[in-house]
């Protein structure tokens, strides 16, 4: 073995450096990491309103979707229903809420990863508040709304009045899965939601 | 008769700058709905103007019957509750001014209730492999190491000085 006067230090920074895996390991299972770098935009005090219209497309440039988007509703269990797996490359709207652009949240959803490889809202997490959603409706006009913040709850903890209430301005919230995979009916332990208002509209 | 002309002229103009100058008096007959997207069973306030707003009128729904708008900071506004058992679908709004003066708005109302839980919108295949789980795991590790060679260290440095 070394001679003591080296084993010393050393026995200290390896201590140490175990400390700091530990802390880290911890605050990424909790998900306290995402907490404390969490970013968020205030949206602009005015804002354009649409008519009712459905979406048919989103895009987001920033993380690289371009996708379809058809209407889902209510899963047995009371939560929005997901595409089906052989559209897990579309965006499901939530066709009981908002269409985007009318006043109130337009709830779209969309799968984290199939069985066997990255889905539409993979990158959702890396959503930086400023960034643009585009939506496409039926009625050919263009929902650009802002992104304000992407935050990460538990499922059961969802801030239902913050992601479902809100309807004093045409809003977006996109809603995908992260956190542990736990499997059975709850498949990943909590949910990605990505909070947006609308600030511009245009024709297609 | 020139001059009667020159006074008539200025008289016009005189009347197009108060008419114009004067927001008193109200420019156009509307009624807006804040929001104009609602759950069944929430409130939704009205906003409206007709050509004289120191006198209520009158505006009337499918979605909630009839109510009084009252004059308000130069408007004519109220606040109504869609009854929560109203079928979801667009609703005309219309407005009826004491003056005779119509107009009319949509108001789109939605089903009540909410999504109880966030949806499972994966199928795990990209899961993490736990690198907060081995992290840890490696961290104890480390630490217990750290302490073994730390009590090690001690030792022989006693064992040196005696």
């Amino acid at each position: 073995m070394a001679a003591p006067r080296f084993t010393g230090p050393i026995a200290i920074v390896v201590a140490l450096a175990g400390v700091l895996a530990v802390g880290a390991g911890l605050t990424e299972d909790t998900g306290l990491w995402d907490a404390l770098s969490r970013e968020s935009t205030p949206p602009p005090r005015e804002f354009p309103v649409l008519e009712s219209s459905r979406p048919i497309r989103i895009e987001i440039p920033s993380i690289g979707v371009r996708a379809p988007v058809h209407g889902v509703g209510l899963a047995d269990d009371g939560s929005i229903s997901v595409p089906s797996v052989h559209r897990h490359n579309e965006a499901g709207w939530y066709d009981r809420g908002p269409t985007p652009g009318e006043f109130g949240p337009a709830l779209i959803v969309g799968h984290a990863d199939t069985k066997d490889g990255p889905s539409i809202f993979f990158s959702l997490p890396k959503l930086q508040p400023g960034a643009k959603v585009e939506i496409t409706r039926r009625d050919r006009s263009i929902a650009i709304f802002e992104v304000n913040s992407v935050e990460r709850f538990g499922k059961s903890k969802l801030p239902a009045d913050r992601v479902y209430g809100d309807y004093t301005r045409p809003s977006l919230r996109l809603i995908t899965c992260g956190g542990q995979w736990v499997g059975g009916s709850t498949g990943y332990q909590d949910n990605i939601v990505a909070f947006a208002s609308l600030v511009a509209t245009k024709n297609a | 008769m020139g001059g009667r002309g020159a006074i008539a002229a200025a008289a016009a103009v005189l009347a197009v700058v108060l008419t114009t100058a004067v927001p008193a008096r109200a420019a156009a007959t509307y009624v807006e709905l804040n929001p104009a997207t609602v759950q069944a069973g929430y409130l939704v306030g009205i906003r409206a103007s007709c050509d004289d707003n120191t006198k209520p009128a009158t505006v009337e729904s499918d979605a909630f019957g009839e109510v009084k708008v009252y004059p308000q900071f130069d408007v004519l506004t109220a606040a109504v509750t869609v009854p929560a058992d109203k079928d979801p679908r667009r609703y005309d709004v219309r407005l009826s001014c004491d003056g005779g003066q119509a107009a009319s708005a949509r108001l789109n109302v939605l089903e009540g209730g909410r999504p109880s839980e966030g949806p499972a919108t994966g199928f795990g295949g990209m899961a993490d492999d736990g690198s907060g789980g081995l992290l840890v795991g490696g961290g104890m590790v480390a630490i217990v190491v750290g302490a073994l060679l730390g009590v090690y260290t001690l030792r022989r440095r006693r064992a040196e000085t005696t």
